[in-house]
């Protein structure tokens, strides 16, 4: 491979730093500056991360070792077909929540603050991207806190005070659960004197029999299901999500949550190996049942709420029982369609995050019964809900399906009839609470009429939408273009390679 | 002109149309106008294919590939053929139709109604020509969405609950059916229809194939079988023209079109009668047929009692499936076509009767037809049709059938025959007394009553005047479409 | 050459467009074109089969003797039929009726297979529907009429499906053994009135309109006889279910007061003697059958003709309040009396010509002849009365309207006609005899036969000396029949239907609705819920056992948690973290598990 996309990996995190930097000081000296600059950061993000996908998509891995110094000394850059997937999308939806937030922004960050909010977003950002390309355990212990310091302050940014204690909330969580994340860390480390991911891999199967892998593993395993708040770890995410600033939980709820999951999967498949977790620690048919029990119960919770973010969210937690279900299954179709519904959960819940910030936008409405009518004050944005809602209920020929059916899939595959009942199941739920607000939006009447007609939310905030609601039925109907990356990369975890 | 392009025109054209009719949705006269040249046209696509699959040919094109073991991929035969021909043909009539009915009623949000209209029609000509299971799983949950706007377009509170109930028993109905498709899948590695079936090679235990029946049963709930029927009379709440759309043109067509694909193309008839699916299937069907036909007797709202028909006479069509015979197949997919014409002339009589009088219940039609004698007399003569009177087409599957009972050496379903025939005349027959026969209640009763619009009337006398031609004529083309399907399904081995 | 049928069922299509003298013209032309086309028929070519679809080939018109014959009598009685309705406009709809069941006579007639017979049955109880329904007032008997016959038709396809089957092929066929028999002889004996499927025949008849009336009594019951007939192949069976026909109907026929429920009954008793005649299973009875069908349908159809004309004019249809008629419509009595002696079977009138070759022909059954000549004492009796309340009594006093005309020409016409037909046929048998297919004779005027009918009418006139009732009008008047059962039936269904059933349906759909609803308000904040309903059975306790105060402070918090609910606010959720603890130590717990 060329040199220059060797040396790509690492300019994938240090530019985007400088570049915060730069908005900083360019930002205090006049503020308009730093959105642009945070904008075209992500964009080169995204570009460099669009070469590196292209250049492993046939397989082959780069490495890099930050300052030359090979691992066990020096920290190592990896970059496989499973995280430069997982780089595209999570920095696909970061750009066009970029570009929404141009305006977005100002629904609840007051201008004195624009600076530092979006300093802090590249920041997130950044974190998440060292997150997905890091090959070193603690490196990924480091990225995952900016990631996470930077996600707190975002959540308490907002106007309103509820903000402040969402944030609070999800600081304490988030905090309890890095603690037990780089505990385990640190028993690997006393196990086989390593962090190196690879490096690991290949010592650990040795030290399988010890009590201090073993907490290892639960240790990260306790941690990271907080962290992508799995059922019932979810706590922190219902008020997070509902009250921060609509942009920032537009970034969580798609790029944040996803690149947690990667982390965990990527721990968990090639720290330990499929046969760790399903033979000498055997913790997938657990894994399966809370699972099953996520789905259910935060599609159960989803229907029940009547704030239209907090409904997300908590379809979010039902969502993550999805990926979670992958992990539960652990065989080939199974991981793809969770790899796949990375993806689609960011793409779809995106652009329904996107949508409920417009609304509030432009109408300040919270309350799925406020919406009635709304269809034909906002026709586009309510058709886009509309689609990736029904790409969230798992109609076809939308992404949401594809996944739904490659997990389904996997799980007969595997003999496990009632948790394919389940998931059924569960996007049954998931079309009962997607559609309360559509036929609200649709076919209920208009109210307050004095709020007039034309509300479609600006350009600026409509172009992602349009996008992220485009590509909930275009990657359905040509979903051969991601499964093309996404076959190989759960292959690759299964240790198939 | 590549081969395949027309079954893939036949969908694009509605949905085209769709995209005009949101267009033009400013200018009333230019979006009917958009709804009928997709219509007629549509007609055409279909009518061109009918020479080749009438000669045994198939007509087959692969859009996209889609997920293992299923291709977004199109293949019309002579069992899609007939579904495609009722689906467009009616859909043009329903066209005109709907087009007197909602001007003359003024009714709100046309253009979303033509627009999912189109969108529907185009799902249920993709549910008609689809080549495998995963294809005919995707049109058919398009079918279902879209429909909705439909059901729901009164939009009171009662039309919302009507609609909440229609969703959840159809969108339940599609999990089971992609249930259904993924252990098909998983037992077989493919969901492509094959003359015949293919799932008696897979080799699976008989049990597993009974479960994964039901499921398809659960599939096709469309069909509306008891006790999952409840969706269809509740949808009554909609719009005349979207009644007729559920209960002739698509929907609960592809509900039975269904079983028939699954029975004939994925179990094959053999497999089905080895696993002694027809038995369950003949008592699902009997149950519905008298049930239904007891609770229409039960109902004054028109519409409901014929809503209640319908479920019947669906199950008129499971009942010849699960006789697996010669005569029974072929009854159970001419009454697909002769019911669905049939039933639509009486929905838009009920319609008619709705615009011209306003009334809804049969008992305050009395007399009715002194004022608008061509919609009561059209609506006798499709009652008479439906129950199986001559000079109508019901009578030729009411024969079939009666031949595949006995061929099937299932007497007892003669009982069933003989029984809903007279229940059929037992509800039927009191309509049109009241609206030919009784006299008005007091002399002033009719004197809002005027016949609807000419543009209404025509769909009427056409869909009627089909089903005479039917039963004179009955193989042009269906009963020879019909024999072809039933020889791709079975090949020899019928009694 | 053109089948009968396809004249009138192609004629009627051009009623509705005509009017006036120009359809009466148009009705009657057809009348005349049909008898034309069944006088030629015998010399047509049988049609070949036309396949109606994979596995039916209906055979529309095929030709033989028998059914040549039959063909001419049914468009002989249609002529009349029209003829007679041409007195006034009748509604199109009734006019349809006529020429539908004529034509679907015709078809029966005519037809080859059994397919084809089910359809033209199907068609006449459909057009006897339309003819019914003409007259105010019969909603309800029409109805049931319509349900006997479509039950008829059904058990008739099913039956002949089964035959079909067995057989491997649809043409019409001496009935096997099995199901198919009961079945077909089901779907035959409802429109050939069998007891106790004959309760239409005295239900719907008196209700049509009077022209209708005539039409009904011709075609739909000597269809079946035929339909018999050409089947063959019985059994004895059928003849004994002749003669209970036979005694019931001239039984009940005795304690009528409606006149035209009088000649109902006579209907469903001389039918029985042409089923028993069929039932004999020789081919002189085959004969006897056709040949009494032939006369009955004239001086039957004479005889509901009269009725009519009485009623047209009076108004009135009970003998009770009817009489003395022969001086004001000397005509109709006339006619009326020569078929009333042509149906008690008065020699040197067409009834002993035909009742005679039954009666003969039943002397092969046991107990068979009896029977019938019993049934034929009591016909005496019935058409005795009829005649003598109707027009010879004088006049009681509360007859309503006082008759000066005739009836009109038309009917005269067809009455005349049909008297003539009895009298000639009476005095030259051979008229009828000489064309029956069977080529058997017969012996009016044989001493025996005289004797017998001597003896029948001596019978019949002791009785009438003794028993004195008889000879009241409204003496014994019995107008319940087993149809009060089957009334009672069909009410029960449909009570059963909107209560149990339906509401039983609704109450299972609320049942679902409240759970639903149930789970949604729970699920807005289940931990709430629970403390809320623990809180909730807690109370009683607390008021139990705390003193006031606390009991009313416990109240409220309940009362506000229950107003809140379900409250939203985001807070730092104690509950939720020591759910966290709960699950961390859960994972320990398995930790120590998997590793021990």
């Amino acid at each position: 491979m060329n040199a220059v996309i060797s040396q790509l990996p690492p300019l994938l995190i240090v530019v985007p730093i400088l570049g915060a930097l730069l908005a900083l000081l360019l930002g205090k000296w006049k503020r308009s500056f730093a959105y642009p600059i945070t904008l075209a950061m992500i964009g080169f993000q995204f570009a460099v991360s669009l070469v590196l996908m292209e250049s492993v998509m046939d397989g082959e891995v780069i490495h890099y070792y930050l300052g030359g110094w090979p691992p066990p000394l020096g920290i190592e850059l990896v970059i496989d077909s499973f995280n430069s997937f997982v780089l595209v999308v999570i920095l696909a939806l970061a750009l066009l929540t970029a570009v929404w937030a141009r305006e977005g922004a100002d629904l609840d960050i007051v201008p004195e603050k624009r600076v530092s909010f979006f300093v802090v977003f590249q920041l997130l950002v950044t974190g998440l991207c060292g997150m997905a390309v890091t090959g070193d355990l603690f490196n990924l212990y480091v990225f995952l806190e900016i990631s996470s310091i930077a996600a707190y302050t975002l959540v308490a940014a907002g106007r309103n005070p509820r903000s402040l204690i969402a944030g609070f909330n999800y600081l304490i969580l988030g905090s309890i659960a890095a603690g037990f994340i780089v505990l385990g860390i640190g028993y690997l480390y006393i196990a086989t004197g390593t962090l190196n991911m690879g490096e690991l891999a290949v010592m650990l199967p040795a030290h399988y029999g010890q009590a201090t892998v073993y907490a290892a593993f639960l240790f990260m395993m306790i941690g990271f299901s907080i962290k992508v708040a799995f059922f019932p770890l979810h706590l922190w995410l219902p008020d997070a999500y509902t009250e921060a600033p609509a942009a920032v939980t537009i970034l969580i709820a798609t790029a944040t949550s996803k690149v947690t999951a990667y982390a965990m999967l990527r721990v968990i498949f090639s720290v330990f190996t499929l046969q760790y977790v399903t033979e000498s620690f055997p913790v997938t048919e657990l894994v399966l049942i809370i699972a099953a029990v996520a789905i259910i119960a935060g599609a159960v919770l989803a229907i029940a709420q009547d704030n239209l973010k907090r409904m997300l969210a908590y379809s979010s937690i039902s969502q993550m029982g999805y990926i979670m279900f992958a992990l539960g299954v652990a065989n080939q179709a199974a991981l793809a369609g969770g790899i796949l519904h990375i993806m689609a959960h960011a793409v779809m819940k995106g652009c329904l995050f996107m949508v409920a910030g417009m609304i509030i936008y432009r109408t300040g409405f919270t309350a799925i019964r406020q919406l009635s009518g709304l269809s034909r004050r906002m026709p586009v944005a309510c058709a886009a809900f509309a689609l990736a809602g029904a790409s969230m209920i798992g109609i076809p020929p939308t992404i949401g399906f594809m996944s739904k059916y490659y997990l389904v899939l996997g799980a007969v595959v595997a003999g496990e009839y009632l948790a394919a009942a389940v998931l059924l199941a569960g996007s049954l739920l998931a079309a009962v609470y997607i559609w309360k607000v559509i036929e609200v939006m649709y076919f209920g009447d208009v109210h307050d009429e004095d709020l007039g007609g034309g509300l479609e939310a600006p350009v600026s905030m409509m172009v992602p939408v349009i996008i992220l609601a485009a590509s909930c039925l275009l990657l359905g109907i040509f979903v051969e273009l991601p499964l093309e990356v996404v076959g190989p990369a759960a292959a690759m975890l299964l240790g198939g390679d | 002109m590549i081969p395949g392009i027309l079954p893939l025109l036949a969908i694009t054209i509605p949905l085209a149309a769709a995209g005009l009719i949101i267009a033009t949705g400013r200018h009333m006269n230019l979006r009917d106008s958009v709804t009928l040249g997709a219509a007629a046209s549509m007609v055409m696509v279909v009518l061109a294919m009918l020479p080749e699959i009438l000669a045994g040919g198939r007509i087959g094109i692969t859009l996209v590939p889609l997920l293992p073991g299923g291709d977004l991929a199109l293949r019309v035969d002579a069992l899609g053929m007939i579904f495609g021909l009722v689906a467009s043909i009616l859909w043009l009539l329903n066209s005109l139709y709907s087009i007197g009915y909602m001007r003359a009623l003024k009714e709100h949000d046309q253009t979303r109604f033509y627009f999912c209209f189109a969108i529907a029609i185009a799902a249920a000509i993709g549910i008609a020509f689809s080549a495998n299971l995963v294809t005919l799983y995707v049109f058919y949950e398009v079918l279902t969405l879209i429909t909705y706007p439909l059901v729901v377009h009164v939009g009171t509170p009662e039309a919302m609950q009507a609609g909440r109930k229609y969703l959840a028993y159809l969108l339940g109905g599609g999990i089971c059916l992609l249930a259904a498709t993924i252990l098909t899948y998983t037992l077989t590695g493919t969901t492509e229809f094959i003359p015949g079936g293919f799932l008696a090679g897979a080799g699976a235990a008989a049990l597993s194939l009974q479960v994964i029946f039901l499921l398809y049963l659960g599939g096709f709930v469309k069909a509306a079988w008891m006790p999952f029927h409840a969706w269809l009379p509740a949808a009554m709440v909609a719009p005349t023209p979207v009644s007729a759309f559920l209960h002739a043109v698509a929907v609960v067509t592809a509900g039975v079109f269904g079983v028939v694909r699954v029975a004939g193309w994925v179990y094959g008839v053999d497999l089905m009668a080895d696993l002694g699916l027809g038995v369950l299937l003949a008592v699902i069907a009997s149950f519905t047929i008298i049930t239904a036909s007891l609770f229409a007797l039960a109902q004054d709202n028109l519409k409901r009692r014929l809503a209640y028909s319908t479920v019947a006479q669906l199950s008129y069509i499971l009942l010849g499936v699960s006789m697996l015979s010669t005569a029974g197949l072929t009854g159970a997919v001419i009454h697909i076509p002769f019911h669905a014409f049939q039933k639509i002339a009486l929905f838009f009589c009920a319609g008619a009767v709705i615009v011209g009088a306003g009334r809804e219940n049969i008992s305050d039609m009395k007399g009715i037809g002194r004022k608008m004698p061509v919609t009561a007399v059209m609506c006798a003569a499709a009652a008479a049709g439906i129950c199986g009177l001559p000079p109508f087409c019901g009578l030729v599957s009411k024969v079939y059938l009666s031949i595949g009972a006995v061929q099937a050496g299932e007497l007892a379903l003669l009982g069933v025959i003989i029984v809903s025939a007279v229940l059929n005349v037992a509800y039927f027959f009191p309509i049109i007394h009241t609206m030919i026969i009784a006299r008005p209640s007091d002399d002033r009763a009719l004197d809002t009553v005027t016949e609807a619009p000419l543009i209404m009337l025509v769909p009427i006398i056409l869909a009627v005047t089909a089903s005479v031609a039917f039963f004179f004529f009955p193989a042009v083309p269906f009963l020879d479409l019909a024999e072809i399907a039933i020889a791709d399904m079975s090949g020899a081995g019928l009694p | 050459m053109i089948p009968p049928a396809a004249i009138y069922l192609a004629g009627l299509l051009a009623v509705p467009v005509l009017s006036g003298a120009a359809r009466k013209t148009w009705v009657a032309g057809l009348g005349f074109l049909g008898l034309v086309a069944a006088l030629l028929a015998g010399t047509g070519q049988p049609a070949g089969p036309y396949v109606f679809g994979p596995g039916i080939e209906l055979v529309l018109f095929s030709v033989d003797p028998s059914r040549s014959f039959a063909g001419a009598v049914f468009a002989i009685a249609a002529l009349l039929a029209i003829l007679y309705s041409l007195h006034r406009d009748l509604p199109p709809v009734e006019t349809m009726g006529i020429l539908a069941s004529a034509g679907a006579a015709m078809g029966i007639v005519f037809a080859g297979d059994f397919i084809t017979v089910f359809i033209f049955w199907e068609l006449l109880a459909l057009a006897s529907l339309a003819i019914i329904w003409s007259a105010p007032g019969s909603g309800g008997s029409g109805f049931r009429y319509l349900l006997f016959h479509i039950f008829g038709g059904a058990c008739l396809l099913t039956g002949s499906a089964i035959g079909v089957v067995a057989s491997g092929s649809t043409l019409l066929a001496p009935i096997g053994p099995g199901p198919q028999y009961l079945l077909i002889t089901i779907g035959i004996g409802v429109n050939a009135a069998f007891v106790p499927l004959h309760t239409w025949v005295p239900d719907a008849y008196p209700r049509a309109s009077v022209a209708g009336t005539v039409a009904l009594s011709i075609f739909t019951t000597k269809a079946a006889v035929f339909l018999l007939v050409v089947l063959g192949g019985w059994g004895q069976g059928l003849a004994y279910m002749g003669a209970l026909m036979a005694v019931y109907g001239a039984v009940f026929a005795l304690f009528q007061d409606d006149i035209r429920r009088v000649l109902s009954y006579s209907v469903i008793s001389q039918v029985g003697y042409m089923v028993a005649a069929v039932g004999t299973g020789s081919a002189m009875g085959t004969d006897a059958a056709l040949a009494h069908m032939t006369c009955d349908i004239v001086f039957k159809a004479l005889l509901f003709m009269a009725a009519g004309a009485v009623i047209l004019r009076t108004g009135i249809s009970r003998m009770s309040r009817l009489g003395g008629l022969a001086k004001t419509m000397p005509l109709t009595a006339i006619t009326a009396v020569v078929g009333g002696l042509a149906l008690a079977g008065v020699p040197g009138l067409s009834g002993s010509v035909s009742k005679g070759m039954v009666i003969g022909a039943a002397t092969e059954v046991p107990y068979l002849a009896p029977l019938l000549l019993f049934a034929a004492v009591v016909t005496v009796l019935y058409t005795s009365r009829f005649l003598w309340f109707v027009f010879f009594r004088k006049a009681p006093d509360n007859l309503g309207v006082r008759v000066e005309r005739e009836a009109p020409v038309a009917m005269l016409a067809a009455m005349g006609i049909a008297a003539g037909f009895c009298i000639l046929i009476g005095l030259f048998p051979d008229l009828l005899v000489s064309h029956l297919p069977g080529g058997s004779v017969a012996h009016p005027f044989s001493r025996t036969h005289l004797v017998e009918s001597g003896a029948v009418l001596l019978a019949a006139g002791i009785v009438l000396l003794i028993a004195k009732p008889l000879r009241s009008p409204s003496g014994m008047v019995c107008e319940t029949d087993i149809d009060r059962a089957y009334c009672a039936a069909g009410r029960a269904v449909a009570w059963t239907v909107k209560n149990p059933l339906s509401s039983g349906a609704r109450g299972i759909d609320r049942m679902i609705g409240r759970i639903v609803s149930l789970a949604t308000r729970v699920s807005q904040n289940p931990v709430m819920t629970i403390r809320i309903w623990a809180r909730t059975l807690a109370l009683p306790f607390v008021r139990a056992l705390l003193d006031p105060g606390h009991a009313d402070q416990f109240e409220s918090a309940l009362d506000g948690m229950r107003k809140r609910y379900p409250d939203e606010r985001p807070g730092i959720r104690g509950s939720g973290y020591g759910l966290i603890l709960i699950c961390i130590i859960a994972f320990l717990y398995y930790l120590l598990g998997a590793y021990a």
